[in-house]
């Protein structure tokens, strides 16, 4: 791929450049919130670090040039924003945080190709689609309607305890179901 | 497939809920930097989340159909359109993320007359989240919808990261917060600033300084290094960051903080044409913002003689006039304009017209003055032992205008520099150096500290320079110095006497 400086283009969105860099910034979206989450894994904060993220990463958007390598660039924004979020509102006591194991997960991360994180949605899709309708309200009430384990409680008249365990089970499911989806596909 | 850790999967699942003990999240920060088969797992389980976070935020969740689903990707073409439409719907989540913030203006700003002011995030007068606005020179207004307004004095970087929160990077900046806003965080590199009703203003001039002064209400005022602190400040006092970060009680000065947009750049006059109880007051806005003035009852005072305009001081070689203003710091850029007449100069001897600064380290230009060079009589710009020289000789008993323009300042080569004599613009040269070392071009910056450097003197040199030297022998009348570049028509009508003209704002 050429490289070419983006401030020697407009701003509008409309160029090819343009579109290029939103699609490269959409394309990491995923693992970006993957990594914030795996320093910060409150999803409000994480979401809100996110947007920082991407207001970051687009305001020095002419500063960085296609063909370089954009998820390297992308990961040290999320990694700097992430601590300044964690300076600015007092760092979780119970957080313990690690530079050395955040460089790993980048790394990590990083690494995931393309298609196997196009695999991973697939199959996340279709073990969704294999769950029962009470573990799918559950789903959709704790990620879609971001409901706390308390609200949870109330609206399904369970006990909070009983639905964690319920959603942990939910999860390590999905994610022997993942696996067995992309080995059996590939 | 690898066998399931029922205890790993446990605790991410705890993390991952934010619920995790500092005891767990330490043990799962261990286990990820030292088994690459669980950093494997976490990174799979955090693919997961990210990927059900994101169908969630586009009302997939409820929608995925266990039939629907496993039909469509039975073909393979319409897996393709499948991924397409995600990627089209996806890239319209990002659009509305990235672009529509940016787009959609939730802050105005407007600068006064003469600023320069730099904005990123924002065009035509709006401001959006992630904004950024620079003022260079001048004072520019930024008034943030969620009734938030602020006065940011140059030089200074106010970045609005959101609707409560902004950080400010130097400057002068008052804060008028309303109560519907109650909460804004102002951060500085040294202190955290969270409104509570009020009024308030943030000197964040200068390298690990920082003073929050409150007119109204009161904040919460936190130091963010060294010896953290958190203090409560009311209407009517103010704190100052000590040297290991504690927050020390200091006397209240609002004037610092402009209440509107001032109608020129901040500037500093003395027409000398009033004494006062032995004072002779400045005026203009940095007179006001700092209670300038240039104290008299010494027999080094100059003599209060007719001048150019009403009256002017006159000096003899030994007299001087020391005022109580520190001056323009750093590189900022500065406009300096007097009136000026000289008879006659002892040959080869410089005449120093007015300086400040601090001239102790020769390694840096850390002072900064003009002079008439010795001998030839014409006028140079001096920092540092080094200095640039003009054409005409201004020696001739006759009253001569004079104004310097410092500009813009790049590393390693003299600041844009202008002098202008009697309304025209000289050829600069680089004079004949000083004796003793020269500092580096790379070392501009004009230091003022108040403990080391000298305020702006009249008539003789900085008092760390030889002091055998005798000082000026002539007149000095309207005396301007500005914050801020003047255009060339400004220097004429400084010139011309036509003030209004000027782009300064000398006030009321």
């Amino acid at each position: 791929m050429k490289a070419h400086p983006l401030h020697a283009l407009s701003s509008d969105g409309e160029t090819d450049a343009s579109e290029e860099f939103v699609a490269l910034l959409t394309q990491h979206q995923r693992t970006l919130m993957a990594f914030i989450l795996g320093l910060l894994p409150k999803r409000p904060d994480a979401e809100e670090v996110l947007q920082r993220v991407n207001v970051v990463i687009w305001r020095k958007r002419d500063d960085f040039e296609l063909g370089t390598n954009f998820r390297a660039w992308a990961f040290a924004v999320a990694h700097w924003e992430t601590k300044a979020f964690l300076r600015e509102r007092g760092r979780q006591s119970w957080l313990v945080y690690d530079d050395e194991v955040a460089g790993l997960l980048a790394d990590r991360l990083a690494s995931v190709p393309e298609r196997g994180l196009s695999a991973r949605a697939e199959a996340l899709r279709h073990c969704l689609g294999e769950l029962g309708n009470d573990h799918r309200r559950l789903v959709v009430e704790r990620y879609q309607n971001g409901s706390s384990f308390k609200e949870c409680a109330e609206k399904f008249g369970r006990s909070e305890g009983g639905l964690r365990v319920t959603l942990h089970r939910l999860r390590v499911a999905l994610r022997k179901c993942i696996v067995r989806y992309i080995e059996q596909s590939s | 497939m690898r066998p399931v850790d029922e205890e790993l999967e446990r605790v991410i699942s705890r993390y991952v809920d934010g619920e995790a003990t500092n005891a767990e999240s330490a043990w799962l920060v261990a286990r990820l930097g030292s088994r690459s088969a669980d950093l494997d797992s976490f990174v799979e389980r955090l693919l997961m989340e990210a990927e059900m976070i994101q169908l969630g935020a586009e009302h997939e969740l409820g929608r995925v159909k266990g039939r629907r689903i496993r039909s469509l990707l039975t073909s393979p073409a319409a897996s393709s359109v499948l991924a397409a439409v995600a990627v089209i719907a996806l890239a319209a989540v990002i659009l509305s993320l990235i672009v529509l913030p940016r787009r959609a203006s939730f802050a105005e700003w407007s600068a006064s007359p003469g600023s320069v002011v730099s904005v990123s995030g924002g065009k035509d007068g709006k401001l959006s989240e992630g904004g950024v606005v620079k003022v260079s020179q001048g004072c520019v207004e930024v008034r943030l919808r969620e009734g938030v307004r602020c006065l940011l004095q140059s030089p200074g970087v106010l970045t609005l990261h959101g609707a409560g929160f902004a950080q400010l990077e130097g400057g002068i900046a008052r804060f008028e917060v309303e109560e519907k806003a109650r909460g804004y965080r102002v951060q500085t590199s040294e202190l955290v600033v969270v409104d509570l009703g009020t009024v308030f203003g943030i000197d964040a001039m200068g390298a690990g300084r920082g003073e929050v002064h409150v007119i109204d209400g009161r904040v919460e005022v936190s130091s963010r290094s060294g010896w953290k602190g958190t203090t409560e400040v009311t209407a009517g006092e103010a704190v100052a960051l000590g040297a290991v970060g504690r927050l020390e009680a200091i006397p209240l000065d609002g004037r610092r903080f402009v209440e509107s947009l001032p109608s020129g750049l901040p500037a500093l006059r003395f027409s000398f044409d009033r004494l006062e109880k032995g004072l002779i007051r400045g005026e203009g806005t940095i007179a006001d913002r700092e209670g300038v003035r240039i104290r008299t009852g010494s027999e080094t005072d100059p003599d209060w003689v007719e001048g150019k305009f009403g009256h002017a001081l006159a000096f003899g070689g030994e007299q001087f006039a020391l005022s109580n203003w520190p001056g323009i710091g750093g590189t900022q850029p500065r406009t300096i304009s007097l009136w000026m007449r000289v008879s006659e100069q002892t040959p080869k001897l410089p005449y120093p017209l007015i300086g400040w600064g601090d001239f102790r380290d020769p390694t840096r230009m850390g002072d900064f003055g003009i002079r008439l060079a010795g001998g030839t009589g014409k006028v140079r710009v001096v920092s540092g032992r080094r200095s640039l020289q003009g054409e005409s000789q201004v020696v001739d008993g006759k009253w001569h205008h004079l104004v310097v323009v410092l500009g813009s300042y790049q590393q390693g080569s003299w600041p844009e520099i202008k002098v202008f004599i009697d309304g025209k613009e000289e050829t600069l040269l680089p004079g004949e150096p000083e004796a003793g070392k020269m500092a580096s071009l790379e070392t501009f910056s004009t230091r003022i500290d108040p403990t080391y450097s000298q305020p702006l003197i009249l008539g003789r040199f900085l008092s760390e320079e030889p002091r055998h030297l005798p000082g000026l022998r002539g007149e000095i009348d309207e005396v301007v110095v500005a914050e801020g570049v003047i255009t060339h028509d400004q220097v004429r009508a400084l010139h011309e006497g036509r003030l209004e003209d000027s782009g300064l704002d000398f006030g009321n």
